[in-house]
């Protein structure tokens, strides 16, 4: 028996003694709670679960799953000036990961006690942060972050936004610069002067407690596209905006310069009705467009140091009509939907959300809301979606990533090298 | 789809282990090992390759490996259509995962073996075992199995725990 124990402890720490087999253990945990975990089992794992470059490959092997969305569904009966409230629909987990909705199942609940005339929530990739605004008569934004995965972690709330102009439409730029909270604000406004122009007016939240105007500028565009939500990366908001004879066009403010340029979209892109593309983060500075065209989805990225001409790379074509969910699609001949105007030629295939660095889109084909993952293929359905019903708004929550360890003196006492 | 003639009448291969025992076994399942296939191509591999760090019980175990997934291997009995290729691919799943449901010495010690003999395959399978027993663990039901001395502080543990409330049950 003592031999054998002899013989146990031996095996262990030859194996989990090398830095390389550790390594290659950890990287296989195949799931970030498990990981975390892992690392608190002592200082040697710790440090090696933290490192940037092992916490690369283990993303790159394991992308962050889909853990559930918050949905804006319009029903029949609902005027459009009816608030709606959005709800959290939770993706089935497996084991491992169930643990982080079901250790507290109303966290990602809205609060009831906010009268907001409209609600929309943004989600962090990194962090997980939630944060959820109402738009006052389109002009003023109000609104709160908080974080559903650290509910103890204290909420803030955002300061009214400026109210010195009409603006046509206010966005709130959540940015992840890494180390705590950075929101931005984007306002336009017409410039009354020059009709095929806008003013931008960018903020930056100070202190949690007051919006600070750091750029004002007027930006070529008669206005921006409704379902294009300002990008911040670097230094640089990437928006959709329709051009004078209503073609569309990237348009890009460049915070720090307060310039302001345009970039052309891909020449093989055409825009052929609402929610058919989509602009993403990329996880180092990129920036994807998804665009279904016909029965294709194309990944587009954004080669920012290109300079002019065609600088967009198409790194992804998925053929739509392989997944099962494209199946449910009525076919061009349907009699069900006919107060439905819409041209029959196209295949209303929606984009509503594409995740960090374009590894998921979540799709609206037919009979509800897919989740597909790009490299793996695979596809599942998130929400039922009644014939009558209409999604208007859809926001991811991924799985926190990368977790976050606090900073702990790890002095490599049992293995000198490295 | 190497065009190996039928591996029965193929050269063999002898193997000793640390404690002078004996294995033969075909050429193309030595070569699974990048070791022995180096020592193979430079030819110094007869009369036998001595493997000093190698215990007889593990590498019996090494040498089953190694001939189940050479005999296995695409193209190794001629035929090559999907079908077939398909049901070799699930036997091989199969043995995997009964090969490897091992006790944990067991399991450490081919993992030390495959890592030497440098045998890429069975290295992944030891080393997806391992993370396998550690999901669904506790850090204390982990230092358990792996016999880990818990070297932080509590307060240094509880600011990993605070930070990453979400991967834990209760804290």
């Amino acid at each position: 028996m003592a031999d054998n124990e002899a013989d146990e402890s031996l095996a262990m720490d030859k194996v989990l003694g090398d830095d390389d087999l550790l390594r290659e253990i950890l990287l296989r945990l195949g799931f970030p709670t498990t990981l975390v975990r892992a690392a608190v089992v002592c200082k040697r794992w710790l440090r090696h679960a933290s490192q940037p470059a092992f916490l690369r490959s283990f993303r790159e092997r394991h992308p962050p799953g889909l853990l559930g969305v918050y949905v804006t569904v319009r029903e029949p009966p609902q005027g459009w000036m009816m608030p709606i409230r959005p709800e959290f629909v939770p993706v089935p987990q497996p084991a491992e990961l169930d643990v982080i909705l079901s250790r507290d199942s109303r966290a990602f609940e809205l609060d009831s006690n906010e009268e907001y005339s409209e609600i929309s929530v943004q989600c962090w990739n990194d962090g997980s942060m939630l944060l959820y605004l109402g738009f006052l008569g389109g002009i003023m934004t109000v609104g709160s972050v908080r974080c559903p995965l650290l509910p103890k972690k204290a909420r803030i709330y955002l300061p009214a936004s400026p109210l010195r102009y009409a603006y046509t439409s206010v966005n709130i730029i959540p940015s992840n610069t890494g180390d705590g909270l950075s929101v931005f604000l984007l306002a336009l406004r017409p410039n009354y002067r020059m009709s095929q122009q806008t003013i931008a007016d960018f903020s930056e939240l100070k202190d949690g407690t007051v919006w600070i105007n750091r750029v004002s500028t007027a930006i070529d565009i008669p206005r921006l596209e409704p379902e294009s939500e300002p990008l911040l990366v670097g230094n640089k908001v990437y928006m959709v905006a329709s051009k004078a004879n209503h073609e569309l066009t990237l348009s890009l403010l460049d915070i720090e310069t307060s310039t302001f340029s345009a970039i052309n979209l891909p020449d093989e892109m055409e825009h052929m009705y609402d929610g058919d593309y989509l602009l993403s983060k990329a996880y180092d500075s990129g920036v994807f467009l998804t665009h279904v065209k016909g029965t294709e989805l194309h990944v587009w990225l954004l080669d920012a140091g290109a300079g002019e001409g065609n600088n967009w790379l198409l790194v992804n074509t998925v053929c739509l009509t392989e997944l099962a969910a494209f199946q449910t699609i009525p076919t061009r001949q349907c009699e069900d939907d006919t107060d439905e105007q819409h041209d029959h030629h196209v295949v209303n295939v929606k984009v509503h959300a594409v995740g960090l660095n374009a590894e998921f889109v979540l799709l609206e084909m037919g009979d509800g809301l897919y989740s597909f993952h790009v490299a793996s293929k695979v596809e599942e359905k998130v929400l039922d979606l009644k014939p009558m019903h209409t999604l208007t708004r859809v926001s991811p929550v991924f799985v926190t990533w990368p977790p976050i360890f606090p900073a702990i003196e790890l002095q490599p006492a049992s293995d000198p090298k490295e | 789809m190497a065009a190996a003639e039928g591996s029965d009448g193929g050269k063999m291969i002898v193997l000793i282990s640390a404690d002078g025992q004996r294995f033969e076994l075909p050429e193309a399942a030595a070569k699974l090992s990048q070791i022995v296939l180096y020592m193979i191509e430079d030819g110094c591999c007869y009369p036998s390759i001595p493997l000093p760090k190698v215990d007889g019980v593990i590498l019996a175990k090494i040498v089953e490996y190694c001939n189940k997934h050479a005999a296995l291997s695409s193209g190794a009995d001629g035929s090559s259509d999907a079908a077939s290729e398909r049901s070799k691919e699930r036997e091989l799943k199969i043995f995997d995962a009964e090969f490897i449901d091992v006790d944990v010495t067991t399991l450490f010690d081919v993992m030390m073996a495959a890592n030497y003999l440098n045998i890429k395959g069975l290295l992944d399978l030891a080393c997806q075992r391992t993370a396998d027993l550690i999901k669904g663990k506790s850090p204390e039901q982990i230092r358990q199995t792996f016999g880990i001395k818990n070297d932080f502080t509590p307060e240094e543990e509880a600011a990993i725990r605070k930070e990453n409330a979400w991967a834990f049950d209760n804290i």
